[in-house]
């Protein structure tokens, strides 16, 4: 089974063809996006952060924006500062070139002297880099090269009844032809982390299951807080699910039955074939934003109550095991699961059936996420600004 | 709905049944275990997607769904009632 991608210069395969605007600070942000409106073709993303932030903050953002600009799914980037930002352009320029050759331009506003002067320069390289990028042409590609995540997000118990384990059907069966599933969510593995742990491939990623979690509640724990209040959310509990635990046990399912056989970071890629775990938080927003970091080309999102939630680099396929949220939502719904739970389709099929609407999304399909340009982005903190 | 099954079990261990369509009391409960329908008469308003209990619960019992533990009852609950938040608690969200 192959899908249809773009080879990259650094050896990746995407799945879509973006040219990248890219703010290093939120001082930048604006400016970013007047260039990337003004060029068809393009895309950017909103930056709240890159500067007054802490050590740890800063790393965090700016290994997620160079993770952005590194995904397969961008064809070249143009990178706008400021100049003054802690983020110096000049440091992202070299953290994105660490990670990746493909094309990289920079404009500095403080450098080109103010707002109309940085668009002018920003438009033309923007404008290049997304001519280029229409010369190039898909290719048959094996699926191992393919990045698929999951996340779930406006769950209620269809979640855990039948569209997380249909989600996860397809993730075994992406695992078992190549593939990689990236499974995050961290703080809905509460409850169920013993069904996790034993499918751990090794004691030390055993171990590292537990400790992601430790480490978040402790996070949490020592800034006063604790994640009770936002887990599980009123909309959760509106559509039936009471606890933390039962939600995690629902939403585990998507993560299917392989080994996991890697544990990374925030916005951290795999570097093994199979069932991988990020660790994210629960929020979808930000764990979608950390996947695409990590250069999942592709994030199949189940949700309950429904959400219009997308990313500018990658397409968000949502799917919906309530068919009173698929007929409800149906313009931001892309794949229906109900019939598992009228018992007319079993996970089995509606797992077949789920891989290959991935792979037809692989191949370019527009899911609805993408037709309405919805382009969310959070990125995790340690703690507030300085 | 096929065979007019309006609920869902999970697991033989659990102690919930999850409605699928909206269920009303005097209404029969139908499920299917391992092929055979298993009926239950319920005796509150189960909204649709929430929980009903299968077997009764004193105080103080766990409670399980996906044969799991989902949390434990703060109060007794009768077969063919409505479980939430009204009568039972996580454990592990108050796990120090």
């Amino acid at each position: 089974m192959n899908f249809l991608g773009y080879r990259r210069p650094d050896g990746k395969v995407g799945i879509r063809n973006h040219v990248l605007v890219l703010a290093t600070c939120a001082c930048s942000s604006e400016t970013a996006r007047v260039i990337s409106n003004q060029v068809q073709g393009s895309v950017h993303i909103i930056n709240q952060n890159g500067c007054a932030q802490v050590e740890g903050d800063l790393k965090i953002t700016m290994d997620i924006l160079s993770g952005l600009a590194a995904n397969p799914n961008v064809y070249g980037t143009v990178l706008v500062g400021l100049g003054c930002e802690n983020a110096q352009p000049s440091d992202m320029y070299s953290l994105i070139q660490s990670k990746t050759n493909k094309p990289l331009k920079m404009i500095v506003i403080q450098e080109e002297g103010g707002t109309t002067s940085t668009i002018k320069k920003g438009v033309e390289y923007a404008r290049q880099l997304v001519m280029e990028a229409s010369m190039l042409r898909r290719e048959d590609f094996p699926l191992s090269e393919l990045i698929v995540a999951t996340n779930c997000g406006g769950s209620d118990p269809t979640s855990g009844l039948a569209s997380n384990p249909v989600l996860g059907n397809a993730s075994d069966r992406l695992v078992d032809l190549g593939s990689t599933s990236i499974l995050c969510e961290t703080t809905e593995f509460i409850g169920a982390e013993h069904i996790l742990a034993e499918r751990a491939a090794t004691p030390e990623i055993k171990e590292q299951i537990y400790h992601i979690i430790k480490r978040y509640e402790d996070h949490l724990k020592n800034a006063g807080e604790n994640l009770r209040n936002g887990n599980p959310s009123p909309g959760n509990k509106a559509g039936g699910i009471t606890t933390l635990e039962e939600k995690s046990l629902g939403c585990i399912h998507k993560g299917g039955h392989r080994p996991i056989v890697e544990v990374t970071d925030y916005g951290v890629g795999p570097s093994k074939k199979g069932l991988v775990i990020m660790d994210t938080p629960g929020y979808d927003i930000a764990s979608v934003t950390g996947l695409v970091a990590g250069g999942a080309q592709i994030v199949v999102f189940t949700t309950g109550r429904g959400t219009p939630t997308g990313n500018a680099l990658a397409p968000v396929l949502k799917m919906t095991a309530n068919k009173i949220t698929f007929e409800n939502m149906k313009e931001n719904m892309d794949f229906n699961a109900s019939a598992v739970i009228a018992g007319t389709k079993s996970i089995e099929e509606m797992g077949e059936e789920l891989l290959k609407e991935i792979i037809a999304v692989a191949n370019g399909k527009v899911v609805t996420a993408e037709a309405f340009g919805f382009n969310d982005i959070a990125i995790s903190r340690v703690c507030n600004y300085v | 709905m096929q065979n007019n099954i309006n609920s869902l079990i999970i697991n033989q261990k659990d102690s919930v049944a999850v409605a699928i369509e909206e269920l009303k009391e005097g209404d029969i409960a139908r499920c299917k275990v391992n092929e055979e329908i298993k009926e239950n008469k319920i005796i509150q308003n189960v909204p649709i997607y929430h929980k009903f209990a299968i077997v009764n619960l004193k105080e103080g019992e766990l409670v399980y769904k996906y044969g799991q533990v989902i949390g434990k009852a703060i109060a007794d609950i009768k077969v063919g009632q409505h479980v939430h938040s009204h009568n039972i608690v996580s454990i592990r969200e108050s796990i120090e």
